[in-house]
């Protein structure tokens, strides 16, 4: 019988995390399929009951291969058969499972899926990109730039990060600009290029939840603690579990109405402009009352479900809603309306094209 | 709080405090510079990452405290005056090894968690282990099989590091300080938590007792209830050993 099923794992720094992640929904949602993705890509049918440690040191024993098929009504293929599942909950965090690679496939195979779009997946996951869609819709955001072998564009310290990648590994404040070009060059998360902006002292990190199913809503506003003086790192992030530091955060952070109602506002508008879809976690940076959109995480560890707390919302029901739309909308319908052979038939002969 | 490219960027170091540098910190282990700024943020302090650690790429072959010591050689360019050095467990064995090699560059030296001896021989490995590993080395038993086996036994650094890092990590745990303690002349302070199960006090003692019976400076702090991880869970004690011996 069609049934959901969740994808998770991938080629990805972030694929442990994504394990966790992906056991919490196939948990809570229950009767599903649950697809592991290997380090080394491979995809693999596992148990549902299985717990995070059965994945430390990679592949599970009882893990059965799978194969996909990028042809329509193929996708993920067991045993020659199609698993045809209802629609797929994609729990990938990072790399080819975040940044459209995966989306893109899914679309091939004709499968609904969960989260956003090739092409909003791919925006969600350059923050070159995304941080200029933003400034073209007239949203606030930093000064970025990419960094080059040109002079600094504007006075540091500086925030360097990798262009790709949707966590804060490889994320650095850097003194000067000799610096910022350094760490580009050495980095081997920077090898596919880094952006650098302004690096704000005093500010802090304003983090909401947002949502697109049954309608656009929006969660509670988080603040996280920083480390002293220093920006939020891979583990204070993620590695208590899954997206969710039994410490240091403030849930709701303390915000007077104004700046609440513009941060609410500006979720609003970067749902829109980023083509959001699912559950999305967008990221705010706010020194002395003014606001800035950083990034956005179109799918947040934990499906950032600790954040809907008013009005509270179950973890089984963020989740189903996300299969509800899945279902009720296909991310993506390709077209061919225009190629309805006129312009074959009026072609004639190839080789008088080539004259 | 910023980093900041030393040696043609092949080291990064946190930049704290104001003004000209005059302390250099060395953390441990896999661990990286930003590990100071709770006990050092307002002293004039460079702490690099060593290399292979944060930003600082690895070393291209395998080396020991030694070549730590000579990889952070360019950065004592940047002090003018001699410098206070700092040094927390695997940092300590490089901080040692710095002021062995350029005596007239260094002031003085703490050590904080430092597996400076041996307190006793090491163990051998099992015959099961060792025929496992003859196995892997002959191509019989498979790279998986052995890393599996690897992981069960080794520390938690051991499991955490890879490629090259691992390498450099056996080489430096095989080595000890003796010989540094008897010939280093700077004064040194050991800031040691009584709690450290990684390095106990009893390593401190005896590091002590070498230096007196060699006559050289030395003196010994221990700090009730702290674990290895010094500086991070007594800033305060960190900041005042520094703060007595940078003036």
């Amino acid at each position: 019988m069609s049934r959901p099923l969740v994808v998770f794992g991938g080629p990805s720094d972030e694929h442990d995390i994504s394990i966790l992640t992906g056991l919490q929904v196939a948990r809570a949602l229950g009767d599903v399929d649950v697809v592991y993705w290997s380090k080394s890509g491979d995809w693999h049918l596992v148990d549902a009951g299985m717990e995070a440690a059965d994945f430390a040191d990679g592949v599970p024993r009882k893990a059965r291969p799978l194969t996909f098929e990028a042809a329509p009504g193929r996708g993920f293929v067991f045993k020659k058969k199609p698993l045809a599942p209802t629609a797929v909950v994609v729990a990938c965090h990072g790399g080819p499972g975040e940044d459209g690679t995966l989306q893109g496939l899914l679309d091939l195979a004709g499968h609904r899926y969960t989260g956003p779009g090739q092409a909003a997946s791919a925006l969600g996951m350059d923050k070159l990109a995304f941080g200029a869609a933003m400034a073209a819709v007239g949203l606030p955001t930093l000064q970025r730039t990419l960094v080059g072998d040109g002079d600094a564009p504007f006075d540091g310290p500086y925030i360097v990060k990798p262009r790709f990648g949707g966590s804060s590994i490889g994320i650095e404040v850097a003194d000067d600009w000799d610096t910022v070009k350094a760490l580009t060059r050495s980095s081997p998360f920077m090898a596919q290029g880094a952006v650098a902006e302004p690096y704000l002292k005093g500010s802090r990190d304003l983090q909401i939840g947002v949502r697109t199913h049954p309608q656009l809503e929006l969660s509670a506003i988080e603040e996280p603690v920083r480390p002293e003086g220093g920006i939020y790192t891979y583990d204070q992030k993620y590695l208590a579990w899954g997206g969710e530091v039994s410490g240091g955060r403030q849930l709701p952070a303390q915000l007077d109405g104004a700046l609440e109602a513009e941060i609410r506002d500006l979720s609003r508008k970067v749902a829109a402009a980023a083509g959001l879809r699912g559950v999305a976690r967008i990221d705010f940076l706010e020194q002395d009352g003014k606001v800035y959109v950083n990034e956005v995480n179109t799918i947040p560890g934990s499906m950032a479900a600790y954040l809907w707390i008013d009005p509270p919302l179950s973890r089984t029901q963020l989740f189903q809603d996300m299969v509800t739309e899945a279902l009720a909308t296909p991310a993506r319908v390709f077209s061919t309306a225009g190629s309805d052979g006129t312009a074959l038939r009026n072609a004639g002969a190839i080789a008088s094209k080539l004259g | 709080m910023a980093l900041r490219s030393f040696a043609d960027g092949a080291l990064f170091a946190e930049v704290l405090g104001e003004g000209a540098p005059g302390i250099l910190a060395l953390h441990g282990w896999g661990r990286r510079g930003s590990d100071f700024r709770r006990a050092l943020s307002d002293l004039p302090v460079l702490a690099p990452d060593l290399p292979g650690f944060g930003a600082s790429p690895a070393p291209s072959e395998v080396i020991g405290a030694q070549g730590y010591a000579r990889a952070l050689a360019p950065m004592l360019d940047a002090f003018t005056d001699p410098v206070l050095v700092v040094g927390h467990s695997f940092g300590g064995r490089v901080a040692m090894r710095l002021a062995a090699e350029h005596p007239d560059r260094i002031a003085s030296v703490i050590l904080t968690g430092v597996p400076l001896l041996r307190l006793h021989a090491p163990r051998k490995p099992s015959m099961a282990y060792r025929l496992l590993r003859l196995g892997n080395r002959m191509g019989l038993v498979p790279d998986e099989v052995m890393e599996r086996r690897r992981r069960r036994s080794g520390s938690a650094d051991y499991r955490a590091a890879s490629g090259i890092m691992r390498d450099i990590l056996v080489k430096v745990v095989g080595e000890t300080y003796e010989e540094e303690l008897r010939s280093v002349t700077h004064p040194i302070h050991l800031l040691w938590g009584s709690n450290d199960r990684e390095v106990s006090v009893e390593v401190a003692r005896r590091a002590m007792s070498i230096r007196e019976d060699a006559g050289l400076p030395v003196s010994l702090e221990v700090v009730e209830g702290v674990g290895h991880l010094l500086p991070l869970e007594a800033p305060d004690r960190l900041r005042s050993a520094v703060m007595e011996r940078s003036r």
